[in-house]
């Protein structure tokens, strides 16, 4: 049991290793993720800068940035598998769980880096009063593991539709709409500096989210992977 | 045959009851009168939704396409429910609160739910292949249902903290005169009638369709 | 008053029509199940 677990980890591992490897020669997710982070953040410092934000605002227009620059970033996790004509050595590689898991973990790193950047820079444009800095880490962490779960099952998804255009905005916001709600309504709360456990409502749907999203996904993405 | 012209007398019999035998409770006027419609339609959207959702499941099991005729086609169903159940919400707010959309925690799940509903139809039409079309979309109803449950049990707490809402939503009130009861339960029993009336016409449709593939 | 009259006809005429066409539906299928 613990061989495979541990064979599991080394294959995922590879194959995030690979992922990284070549996004490293481009940079390409990376940038057009940073781009889309860094253009929407400019743009909402420039309207509303000048004027007094309550928590509530700074909680929305943070997740705002988010979700539309992890649309922007991470739509073409599989798309770029594709075009490479990479699909079929990966589809022989591994389990379709593992290939799962391995552009989970991708994702994940992707968009903590974005975060990491952007994040810092947010509050240095727009100053937000922070009450509880771990609670804003965490809720920040929670949503992020959340988010891509599901736009990683839903991004393979777009990779195999014809007209990929703009889908995954399309399919991911109804699915993560309860996700957004309650990390922008968790955010206000670590803003307001409310205790972790005034937020453990919010804390507890968060982490059921992520894992019920992700073992759906990873029950399904068989279905999505094979043709 | 005889029991879908009872059906058209019962929900004749319940349009009228609705309008002369209900008292117009609530405080609210004649307008309150709405909930005989707007509820049944959007309980007929849920379970039209649920029925879809099974038929994925299926679909995804058996790699048969019938199933997947039921899912899109009862995916339909429970959008048209759904936008009826949405502009009757709307009316009832309108006249009651003054204005037709305002974000309360009922308004915000059948929003979501009509939502998920155009994703569904965007992913099937964005797919050419008969097959993937079935097997990536039945996928998709799987995950968008399981956030629904996440919506229902949520918002209301969400909204709780975020705005005190000043709207009380009529329809939490489970005390209702006896007379009105009767009315909405008849209404409810009515509209579910209707539901099983399209549901199984779709699958007389859907078996022709399978005899007539068969003859070619 | 009279209001609530016009409604309530509106209604049961709407109604009157979309259960008409739910049986011509019917009988289209019940005829081509006889083929």
């Amino acid at each position: 049991m613990v061989t495979r677990f541990l064979s599991w980890t080394r294959q995922a591992g590879a194959l995030l290793n690979k992922d990284f490897k070549a996004e490293f020669r481009t940079k390409y997710a990376l940038n057009s993720f940073l781009m889309f982070a860094v253009t929407t953040l400019v743009i909402v410092s420039f309207a509303v800068g000048p004027y007094y934000l309550d928590p509530v605002m700074h909680a929305s227009f943070i997740w705002i940035i988010i979700f539309f620059s992890a649309m922007a970033g991470l739509a073409r996790a599989f798309i770029k598998e594709q075009e490479r004509g990479t699909v079929y050595a990966l589809k022989l590689s591994t389990t379709p769980e593992i290939i799962y898991l391995g552009k989970f973990c991708f994702n994940l790193l992707l968009l903590l880096l974005v975060l990491l950047v952007i994040i810092p820079f947010y509050f240095f444009f727009l100053s937000p009063s922070v009450g509880n800095p771990l609670l804003l880490v965490v809720v920040l962490l929670l949503g992020s593991l959340g988010l891509t779960g599901t736009t990683t099952i839903l991004s393979a998804i777009v990779s195999k539709a014809n007209v990929k255009g703009n889908l995954l905005p399309v399919l991911a916001f109804p699915v993560l709409l309860p996700l957004l709600v309650t990390s922008i309504n968790g955010t206000r709360l670590a803003l307001e500096g409310y205790t972790f456990g005034e937020a453990s409502s919010e804390l507890r749907v968060l982490s059921s989210f992520f894992v019920i999203m992700t073992t759906v996904s990873l029950l399904l993405f068989n279905y999505v992977w094979e043709d | 045959m005889f029991w879908k012209v009872c059906l058209g007398i019962w929900m004749s019999l319940v349009i009228i009851a609705s309008f002369l035998y209900a008292p117009p409770a609530l405080g609210l006027g004649e307008v309150s009168r709405i909930i005989y419609y707007h509820v049944p339609l959007a309980w007929v959207a849920v379970l039209a939704y649920m029925v879809s959702m099974i038929n994925a499941i299926k679909y995804l099991r058996t790699s048969s396409i019938e199933y997947d005729y039921r899912t899109s086609f009862n995916a339909e169903v429970g959008t048209i429910f759904a936008l009826l159940a949405t502009v009757t919400g709307a009316i009832f707010a309108n006249a009651t609160w003054g204005t037709y959309w305002n974000w309360d925690p009922r308004q915000t799940s059948i929003f979501v739910l009509l939502l998920i509903y155009g994703s569904y139809f965007a992913l099937r039409s964005a797919i050419d292949d008969r097959e993937q079309k079935a097997r990536l979309s039945s996928v998709y109803a799987i995950i968008a249902f399981i956030t629904v449950p996440f919506l229902v049990f949520i918002i209301p707490r969400i909204y709780a903290s975020l705005h005190p809402d000043p709207i009380v939503n009529i329809e939490g009130r489970l005390q209702m005169d006896a007379r009105m009861l009767r009315v909405f339960i008849s209404s409810l029993a009515g509209f579910t009638g209707i539901y099983f009336w399209i549901y199984n016409l779709q699958n007389r449709i859907i078996n022709l369709k399978g005899k007539i593939k068969g003859r070619l | 008053m009279s209001e609530l009259y016009v409604v309530l006809t509106v209604t049961l005429l709407s109604w009157a029509g979309i259960f008409l066409y739910l049986l011509k539906i019917d009988a289209k299928v019940k005829e081509l199940e006889k083929k």
